[in-house]
């Protein structure tokens, strides 16, 4: 037996605890009138499982800093015959004993008692609950002013209630990771310290007479940027509702605190939440030991950059190869700026997805993030869309796209129209990327015209479009509407250099398997192939027509393999009739040229050795293995050690996944045990605080 | 409505592609539909700077690229 799902009845002031054997054995125990909450359970030993005799019995729920670690204590110390009573869960709660003689919690509780934050101990009599020992560790000093925003006077009433609401559940939060997981209070004091600074844009812009406002005289710029910093705000609200329900319920006492995601209701999901801290946190902070988008903003202005091509005829991804143009060149001594850090959720609507400033997994995560279509690599592909937003940030010099100055774009315009006219090479690293990115939108808009032309029956023989730079206005419509396109292609790259050492066999499996299950890609097919090609083409050689064969060939072999092996899958037969068909192909040829000379700006340009390095191989547990890579620690094994890589960590999960490795034990029995080991990742330290 | 072809199928309504989008936003919409040369038609044509073409031949697929200065060799 593998798991057990505990399930809470509430019968007006009693409390029953019932032991089933899986989600239709506790619906069938629900009633009209009765409250119940249920949570399922994983024996350390599926093997040798030891239920108590239901008629009376003990439960306690173990709170430690580092279960998996603490897990792998318990195998080499505790008495083998105590070891088939020991069992893990999704939530705070992560080692949770049943057994008849409390004996056997005390010789539990006796080893590393030290690293034990809190724990809740029920008797079960006839069914009925009895909480018999609620314990918390004491919290040493008391800094809850920390958690404080800066006040500001005067704030727009509709601005002061998301504020409030927004002030008092992070300190409802912090207060309780100060005794369930305190390693989570830095990550709060960045979050604290980050809303304190847009309070403070909101209170300047607020107050456009204050000296010195940039765009005090331009009341529509001023909005802008006011609206702006007040949706920042209304979105870390909004997140941080998930964040706090998912992270901090299931704590003692358990009969008080209901988290809200069924089937984990009675203990919650803090130990698989952790674990989404323990991926994003640390590919967080390994962007913020090589800020290349710092490194833009402070450097590149005053650096030689290099031609970015007249033509797509005559393009050659060697004029952005020179050592002086290589982001690793420039990084070394820049101050990285104070980064928010993401918050993360799981969510049933979202799916995996990047705001501003939330990530998100599917809750189908929850069960199966072990397995290819719902692995938490796919976190890296939305890590790399904030990535690269700040990259963008940093090369226009604005937040975002509508809010690029019409002025400094007319500026950026007029250096693209002298560069094309014949004007010198002489142009900033900055200009290089910036005007790299026009020039794109330029070959763009070309393409994407002859490429509509194919599919209209004229009697012609050829069909020819015009590549033209338009005046400023219509070109910044131009980066506007490309713009999410842009990001797309960047984050790609980006993602395949920096998580899959760029080579495309795990790659292309994991991004086809796991977009099997999006419904948009089926509605936008070619899109979703031309990424794909585009991405390959980076790592192929030749001209640019080679790179298109090389790459669509590549993606074809893979699209035809998983169609094959996944015969009912429709999607990728339709991916597969898509590839092999000459017409479809010979438009594909066209779209893929303004898009790789995008691709090749972002691998060449922006692409840093450095973040390669420290996010996959920085533990010695890690080795390089085909494709991908393979970890030391093996499936369902506590070795009493922490995961210090969480990305090859997961990595390796997901080759193994694609191997199709036959495990004894099932995806969701593994998948929790995943979530154990990589919240065994997170370190404080991360943040700044 | 939308349940109703959902359920028991349908064609509806084909959704507007980027190029159609971008026309309609930028150009008029149906009115610049009429002919091949109207609907490529920009208003502002005196400020655009050509800066070269892209060429697809039907019959060979093949596609030929020129650009209005050439880069510099090296």
């Amino acid at each position: 037996m593998e798991a057990v799902y505990l399930v809470l009845i509430r019968e007006a002031e009693t409390h029953t605890l019932h032991l089933q054997a899986d989600i239709s054995a506790v619906v069938e125990l629900t009633k009209l009138g009765h409250e119940f909450r249920c949570s399922p359970v994983y024996a350390l030993w599926p093997q040798e499982v030891s239920l108590p005799d239901a008629q009376s019995f003990y439960v306690a729920f173990f709170y430690y800093g580092q279960a998996f670690t603490q897990i792998g204590e318990l195998v080499t110390s505790l008495a083998p015959e105590l070891q088939p009573y020991i069992w893990f869960s999704h939530g705070l709660a992560s080692i949770v004993v049943m057994c008849n003689d409390r004996k056997t919690i005390e010789a539990i509780r006796s080893i590393r008692s030290e690293s034990l934050r809190a724990i809740e101990i029920w008797h079960i009599d006839d069914n009925i609950v009895e909480p018999i020992e609620i314990w918390t560790k004491p919290v040493q000093s008391s800094e809850s002013v920390k958690f404080q925003f800066t006040k500001h006077p005067n704030l727009e009433f509709d601005t002061e209630v998301v504020v409030d609401s927004l002030q008092l559940s992070i300190n409802r939060a912090a207060a309780r990771a100060s005794y369930l997981a305190p390693e989570l209070l830095p990550f709060l004091y960045d979050l604290v310290s980050q809303i304190s600074e847009i309070l403070a844009g909101i209170y300047e812009l607020s107050h456009p007479k204050k000296p010195g406002l940039p765009d005090a005289d331009d009341p529509v710029a001023r909005l802008r940027r006011l609206n702006t910093l007040t949706d920042y705000l209304i979105q870390l609200n909004s997140a941080f509702s998930y964040v706090s329900n998912q992270a901090f319920t299931g704590g003692p006492p358990i009969l008080e605190t209901e988290c809200s995601y069924p089937p984990y209701t009675l203990l919650g999901i803090g130990t698989a939440f952790l674990s989404l801290i323990g991926f994003v946190g640390f590919v967080e902070r390994v962007l913020q030991d090589f800020p290349v988008a710092d490194t833009i903003r402070q450097r590149y202005s005053s650096l030689p950059g290099a031609e970015v091509s007249r033509g797509l005829d005559s393009f050659k991804r060697e004029i952005w190869t020179h050592h002086s143009l290589d982001i690793d060149t420039h990084l070394t001594g820049v101050t990285a700026e104070p980064m928010l850090p993401h918050l993360v959720y799981f969510s049933g609507r979202l799916g995996f997805k990047e705001t501003h400033f939330a990530i998100s997994a599917p809750v189908q995560s929850v069960h199966a993030c072990d397995g290819v279509r719902w692995s938490l690599m796919t976190l890296s592909h939305e890590l790399m869309h904030a990535h690269v937003r700040d990259l963008l940030s940093a090369i226009l010099r604005s937040p975002n796209p509508e809010m690029i100055s019409e002025n400094a774009f007319e500026q950026y315009h007029a250096k693209l129209c002298e560069y094309h006219k014949g004007g010198g090479p002489e142009v900033s690293l900055i200009d290089t990327l910036r005007l790299g990115i026009l020039n794109y939108c330029v070959f763009r808009y070309g393409c994407d015209r002859l490429a509509d032309q194919l599919q209209r029956g004229e009697k012609s023989t050829s069909r020819k479009e015009d590549f033209k730079v338009p005046d400023a206005d219509r070109l910044l419509d131009w980066l506007r509407s490309y713009y999410r396109s842009i990001n797309e292609i960047m984050a790609h790259v980006l993602d395949y250099h920096y998580f899959f050492n760029a080579k495309p066999s795990v790659y292309l499996q994991a991004l086809w398997l796991s977009w099997s299950t999006v419904p948009a890609v089926l509605e936008n097919l070619e899109h979703y192939i031309l990424r794909t090609v585009v991405t390959v083409s980076t790592k192929t050689n030749g001209t640019i027509d080679q790179r298109f064969e090389a790459a669509l060939g590549i993606t074809a072999e893979y699209i035809v393999k998983l169609s094959e092996a996944h015969p009912d899958n429709i999607l990728l037969q339709c991916a597969r009739s898509y590839v092999q068909d000459g017409s479809r192909v010979r438009r594909l040829r066209i779209l893929f040229l303004p898009h790789s000379y995008l691709a090749e700006l972002t691998a060449t340009l922006l692409v840093s050795n450095h973040i390669h390095t420290a996010l996959i191989t920085l533990s010695h547990d890690a080795e390089p293995s085909g494709e991908g890579y393979k970890y030391s620690i093996d499936t369902a094994e506590f070795q009493g050690k922490p995961v210090e890589a969480p990305v090859a960590f997961v990595a390796a999960r997901l080759l193994r996944a694609l191997q199709e490795a036959k495990e004894e034990l099932s995806l969701e029995y593994t998948s929790a045990w995943l979530f154990l080991a990589l919240a065994s990742a997170v370190r404080e330290d991360w943040y700044s605080a | 409505m939308e349940l109703d072809v959902l359920l028991h199928g349908g064609v509806p309504e084909a959704p507007e592609t980027v190029y159609e989008r971008d026309i309609n936003n930028n150009v008029g919409g149906a009115a610049c539909r009429s002919s091949l040369h109207e609907r490529f038609a920009v208003p502002d044509a005196q400020h655009e700077l050509i800066i070269g073409t892209i060429e697809v031949d039907l019959t060979t697929g093949d596609i030929r690229i020129e650009s209005a200065i050439p880069d510099s060799e090296g």
